[in-house]
């Protein structure tokens, strides 16, 4: 089988832009260990210059070997970077506003809803480089104790969620492992026949909140540098770190998160310096909008729901998924749904904490605001460990899955229908969905 | 005086505005570059059952400044302001005279010297703290290890594997409840002082920070690092599963006797060890980096070089055909003579395996190192390492046996006692203990006729190369055989002579090494003897081949002479001293290094392999030829290529003979090979200045390229009428394959209707999806549109299939090779059919 090549790629791990012809390969052999840029165990990854006729490389040393690195920062990408379009999205937000339980919630079930709905399938692209993500989903959605209260650990700035890479001989930068995943119609989608075609990837990191405090962009761990080169940034804010939706959930919700004493974050500030570190990595004027949409994600709606109103001033149903089948092989997205909701929780948002709505659409093109909640419960305060913990049986995700799927329908082509409409003719475009990859094009 | 930095998840941090993880509390002073460097180091996650063992740890970091000596505990801690899990590292910087000479493990043991802990808020710690002294205690029975595993020997063993080679991790897999702590311990305490504050180590390792090794790797089992230990190459002792009696040695009996009796009786008046660093005379804050500093990255294919070295006699560096031997053995090749090219092509005789050179056979003596060479960079080389017109790094500084690098920059006379014993200590390794992958592992496992090149690929000879199983060539023939003259100078390359594949297997520019070796399983047929033949360029250049045994310019001190070795052949080469001007002048270049230009001649060189009457049979050259396949219809390769001189393309049809047509620089030829089917070659220099463009067009007429596109575009227009019949039909609305027929149908729409439908231009690919209503009064234009393409293509469909019925017998692909005025060749593809037909 030929495969078609971009005729460039991004890395996942540096976001070093490279052509095909200058990926390297990862040598086989067993003796080939001591990669420059690596450990001493790592392989050496070297620019091949014989190959078998199966496609295969053959190392220095004789072995044959298919396994491609990266030819900046020497670490590991699977051949479908290579070939097919890659969505980088961004997710930032202070330390405990939920990112980790949001993304471990939302993969778990975009691999369901993605296939129930849409007969697409949503696969790990490389099932090692997901372990960190696919362990946290087993323990909250496949514990097999059913009475069990498990927790996800607060994300680490250093250690196992990083590759370490010597680009300064002696000096470990921290690359976070970035979590790929394949989206392929399935046999049954109405464009089952051409999947190769509309098969593109997504790419995730889960950062510690910590990397988007003003000063933490260092060159040590350039951590969020993917901001810069996202096609979708998503800002998790968290109503339970403002102090005003604090004060008017008292009585609203007994989470233990509302508890008093309970640190508080000014989240627009991270709105600024990710606007910020976008434009500087990119290379945008500091005054100039960032022309990609950003998703501004309200982290455990299980708590704030109650608040939110529609014009009406009826509760808004922000649980069931605004999404369905549309026939055999297709499943449509609601778009103006969902748009309806982001316009509610502006709303909101301008009554409760205008700041975080200016740092925003100051910033961004376009702004969507979606609620989520990544467990559909409050968490409970573990006696023995002192830890907040969610218990299992409890546990159903909500609109978790609504940033990617959107996304999908609205950038993304012949895999998700949409009830897009005409209208908001600045949005939407073509030129949107180009911009998804510059390299698709 | 010891600097502390404390790290851990909290409400507020000590650089204002952090909060979460960050450093809470750090002594004055501490070196602000080393401040990421030391927080990098403290990942952490708990182990298996969720309450983590805490890492005791020894790094030496290396910074601008030197290497800082860094202990640090990191474990878990109370849950952090968010209720969520947290963990807390320390570090202390440890000041030059703190490394006391009872090493790393026992300081950290000492309670109280690091915090576990950090209560109240952020702030700089005002003082430093003294780490903890003890004078050498001396190796000790290793008690620990022997509960641990039976027999305290073990610990000897891991001594001396760190010994044999710090870059090398030992790993060791220990059960939870298992104190590792002791047991790094007393290997530490059985190492000569000197290396003590060298034996980097975790106690609860979880993965490598690049750049920061840690030899002394203990993990914890079911954590993903014992995974990992388990498929490492190095040393691996595994304290969950039985393990026997340590093989026999110095170590392993200073292990369980906690006596060095070698030590003793070698040294009858032992002086009372200094502090290591107490040899060093500057008072700077951290350790210059020294030679083990400059190791961190290994360099591949190198690290035979200890290996090599025993191969090497120390008074004469000029190749000697048992070198050739030992490279043949599987060795890696590179810097047996620094800044001196090797040229390797070996083929295999089937009688292989029997003359595995007496260095490189298991059944000999275990290695033993020549006299220590002295600190490498410091001391003058021993002969075996000269340095002649060497660019670049010393070479082999990784590879200095650890145990001859005395402590800190010490002065060679400083050296420590040589040969302690390590290399006893893996002539004998039981089973159940994953070997060290050291040297002389490798020559055991390694021989010219098994394993020696592992994972060789089979050779894609050329459809013309003999495939017959191997010849009867002696094992040891001389390079010419006898009476055949003196090669013919630069005779052209003749096209159909088969191709031994040789390729360039490893280039280390900075010092000038080059590695070169086919990969040609079986001596060619008939072939006797080998002989080295430059091209005309070469020989105009001054070059000349006595003998065809080697290659040499005038009186210049570029050489290269091939050796034989069994069925084997090598060609190295020495490039020192001046390049001569006619030489580089035939090479195009402005003035090579003598390593480039040595290189640059031989890839102009052949290797012939001759039969008995000295015609050749086969040929082998260094250059590697483009090689991209040809895809016919699309696309093109490049063929790299000298701006004036004619390039020579030859072209195989089924019937063995090529067609073959000089190409002229500026000129555009187009040649058909012979036979049905077959593609016209297109080799044009009239595009590119230095390439010549080659493609393949289909020949004109049938093809079966031609008939599989054909064949398909026609399957799908039937298709799409049939779904516009279907859509048609009475019962459309209830039909199965309503909305299949109805996806092919709106596949096929063209932008106009596309528009009239109000879709989007195709182009823009969105997920936009009709009715049937709106649909059903385009559908009979479309179905006839469809109907009128099938009746066009009909015709050309069954001449097409006509065609390709006539041209199955020809063969799936032509080669094409390329061959510039030297006679190298330059390209060697194949042309073939573009798959599944054009979309
Ligand atoms: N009520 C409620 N609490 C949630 C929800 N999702 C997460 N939490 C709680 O929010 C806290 C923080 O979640 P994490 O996902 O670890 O936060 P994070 O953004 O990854 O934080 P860092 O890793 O420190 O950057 C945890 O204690 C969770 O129990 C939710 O949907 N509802
Ligand atoms: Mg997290
Ligand atoms: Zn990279």
């Amino acid at each position: 089988m030929t495969r078609k090549l971009k005729a460039s790629a991004v890395c996942p791990h540096c976001w070093h832009r490279f052509r095909p012809d200058e990926t390297l390969w990862v040598a086989a052999h067993p003796e080939l260990l001591g990669d420059r840029l690596l450990s001493a165990e790592d392989p050496v990854r070297f620019l091949p210059s014989r190959f078998t006729p199966a496609g295969e490389a053959i190392d220095p040393a004789g072995s044959r070997t298919r396994r491609l690195a990266c030819p900046n920062c020497h670490l590991e990408v699977p051949q479908l970077v290579l070939e097919r379009p890659m969505v980088i999205m961004s997710l930032a937000g202070s330390p405990s506003s939920g990112k980790s339980y949001f993304l471990s919630s939302a993969m778990w079930k975009l691999r369901e809803d993605l296939a129930r709905h849409f007969s697409v399938a949503f696969t790990d692209t490389d099932p090692g480089m997901n372990r960190a993500i696919t362990a946290n989903e087993a323990r909250l959605f496949l514990n097999e104790d059913q009475t069990a209260s498990v927790a996800i650990d607060k994300t680490e700035l250093e250690g196992a969620q990083y590759n370490s890479v010597q680009f300064d001989p002696g000096v470990a930068t921290l690359l976070a492992h970035p979590f790929i995943f394949t989206v392929r119609p399935s046999r049954d989608h109405v464009n089952g026949h051409a999947p190769e075609r509309l098969t593109q990837l997504f790419t995730l990191y889960d950062n510690a909140g910590e990397h988007f405090f003003p000063g933490a962009d260092t060159a040590r761990a350039p951590g969020t540098q993917h901001l810069a080169k996202a096609q979708v940034l998503m800002f998790v804010f968290d109503p339970t770190q403002d102090v005003r939706f604090r004060q008017r959930l008292q009585g609203v919700s007994g989470d233990p998160q509302l508890a008093a004493g309970a640190k508080t974050t000014r989240q627009d500030q991270l709105i600024v310096e990710m606007a910020r570190r976008v434009r500087v990595h990119a290379g945008l004027a500091p005054q100039e909008r960032i022309p990609k949409p950003l998703f501004v994600i309200l982290s455990k709606s299980d708590i704030w729901a109650p608040l939110l109103r529609d014009e009406e001033g009826q509760p808004m149903d922000i649980s069931t998924p605004p999404y369905a089948r549309e026939r055999a092989g297709l499943g449509k997205m609601s778009i103006k749904r969902v748009d309806r909701v982001s316009e509610r929780i502006r709303s909101l948002l301008v009554e409760v904490a205008p700041e975080v709505v200016a740092a925003a659409e100051d910033a961004f093109e376009r702004v969507i605001f979606i609620p989520v909640s990544a467990i559909g419960t409050s968490p409970q305060l573990d006696p023995a460990s002192g830890l907040l913990k969610v218990p299992v049986a409890r546990i159903s995700p909500r609109w978790v899955t609504v940033p990617f799927i959107y996304t999908l329908a609205r950038w993304s082509t012949h895999l998700v229908a949409s009830d897009k409409g005409e209208g908001d003719a600045s949005f939407g475009r073509p030129g949107d969905s180009a911009e998804l990859d510059p390299a698709l094009t | 005086m010891a600097l502390e930095l404390v790290y851990t998840s909290a409400e507020r941090g000590l650089r204002p505005g952090t909060s979460g993880f960050c450093t809470v509390a750090m002594t004055r002073g501490l070196p602000p570059a080393l401040v990421p460097r030391l927080e990098a180091l403290g990942g952490y996650r708990p182990g298996p059952t969720g309450d983590g063992p805490v890492a005791f740890s020894f790094w030496r970091v290396e910074t601008a400044a030197g290497i800082a000596h860094v202990l640090s505990v990191v474990g878990p801690a109370p849950p952090d302001h968010t209720a969520r899990t947290n963990k807390i590292a320390t570090y202390a910087v440890l000041g030059p005279d703190e490394l006391s000479a009872a090493g790393p493990a026992w300081m950290i043991a000492q309670g109280g010297f690091l915090r576990r802990s950090w209560k109240g808020a952020p702030a700089w710690i005002e003082s430093p703290v003294r780490a903890p002294q003890a004078a050498d205690p001396g190796p000790a029975e290793c008690m620990a290890w022997k509960s641990a595993c039976g027999d305290a020997g073990w610990a000897g063993v891991a001594a001396s594997s760190f010994l044999r080679d710090q870059s090398k991790p030992v790993h060791v897999v220990y059960a939870a409840g298992t104190d590792p702590l002791p047991l790094v311990d007393e290997v530490i305490r059985l190492l000569p002082d000197w290396a003590r504050w060298r034996a980097t180590f975790s106690t609860y390792f979880l993965q490598p920070v690049a750049g920061t090794p840690c030899a002394l790797r203990f993990c914890l089992e079911g954590t993903p690092a014992a995974d990992a230990a388990r498929q490492s190459k190095g040393l691996l002792l595994d304290l969950t599963r039985p393990m026997g009696e340590a093989p026999d040695s110095r170590h392993v009996r200073m292990a369980r006797t906690g006596r060095d009796a070698e030590a003793v009786a070698a040294r009858p008046a032992p002086t009372k060890p200094k502090p290591a660093a107490a040899a060093d005379p500057r008072s700077i804050e951290l350790e210059p980096i020294d030679a083990p500093a400059a190791s961190r990255r290994p360099v591949p294919l190198l690290d035979a070089v200890d290996k090599t070295e025993d191969f090497l006699p120390a008074e004469d560096s000029s190749p000697r055909p048992w070198m050739y031997a030992a490279v043949a053995a599987g060795v890696t090749l590179l810097v047996l003579v620094v800044a001196s090219i090797i040229v390797a092509v070996q083929s295999q005789a089937s009688s292989g395996g029997s003359d595995a050179p007496p260095a490189a056979d298991g059944a000999g003596p275990p290695p033993v190192r020549q006299a220590p060479p002295a600190a490498f960079g410091e001391a003058a080389p021993t002969k075996a390492f000269e340095i002649e017109g060497a660019s670049g790094p010393k070479p082999g500084a990784a590879e200095v046996p650890p145990d001859m690098v005395p402590p800190g920059m010490g002065a060679p006379e400083e050296a420590p006692p040589p040969a302690d014993g390590a290399a006893q200590d893996e002539a004998s390794k039981p089973a159940g203990v994953t070997a060290a992958s050291d040297a002389d592992e490798r020559a055991r496992t390694a021989g010219p006729g098994a394993g020696a090149l592992p994972a060789r690929v089979p050779a894609t000879a050329p459809t013309d190369a003999p495939t017959d199983a191997p010849t009867d060539a002696p094992a040891d023939a001389p390079a010419l055989p006898a009476g055949a003259g003196e090669p013919s100078i630069a005779a052209p390359a003749p096209v159909a002579v088969p191709q031994v594949p040789a390729s360039v297997i490893a280039m280390r520019a900075s010092i000038g090494a080059v590695a070169l070796r086919s990969d040609a399983l079986a001596m060619p047929k008939g072939a006797v003897g080998v002989r080295l033949v430059p091209s005309a360029s070469l020989a105009a250049a001054g070059a000349c081949t006595p003998g065809g045994e080697s290659l040499a310019f005038g009186s210049s001190d570029l050489r290269a002479v091939i050796a034989s070795e069994g069925s084997s052949r090598f060609v190295h080469g020495v490039a020192k001293g001046a390049v001569p001007g006619a030489l580089a002048t035939a090479l195009g270049a402005a003035a090579p290094t003598p390593e480039q230009a040595l290189r640059a001649a031989l890839e102009r060189c052949a290797l012939e392999y001759v039969d008995a009457a000295g015609r050749p049979v086969a040929r082998a050259q260094f250059r590697t030829p483009a090689s991209s396949a040809i895809t016919v219809g699309t696309g093109s390769v490049q063929v790299p290529s000298r701006a004036t001189e004619p390039i020579t393309v030859a072209v195989w049809g089924p019937e063995g003979e090529p067609s073959v047509r000089r190409v002229a620089a500026g000129e555009r030829v187009e040649m058909a090979s012979s036979g049905a089917g077959a593609p016209v070659l297109v080799a044009d220099r009239t595009i590119a200045q230095g390439a010549m463009l080659v493609s393949a067009k289909a020949n004109a007429g049938a093809s079966a390229q031609r008939t599989s596109e054909v064949s398909t575009e026609v399957a799908a227009l039937g298709g799409l009428v049939r779904a516009c019949k279907a859509l048609q039909g009475p019962r459309a609305d209830a039909s199965r394959t309503r909305n299949e027929d109805l996806a092919t149908v709106q596949e096929a729409l063209t932008d106009e209707e596309r528009a009239t439908l109000k879709l989007a231009p195709k182009a823009e690919g969105l997920a936009q999806t009709v009715e049937l209503g709106a649909l059903r009064p385009l559908l009979p234009a479309i179905e006839a549109r469809a109907q009128q393409r099938i009746d066009q293509l009909m015709p050309e469909l069954s001449a097409a299939s006509a065609g390709a019925r006539a041209s199955a017998r020809a063969p799936a692909s032509w080669r094409v090779r390329a061959f510039d005025a030297d006679g190298v060749m330059v390209l060697d593809s194949v042309a073939r059919p573009a798959k599944g037909g054009a979309r």
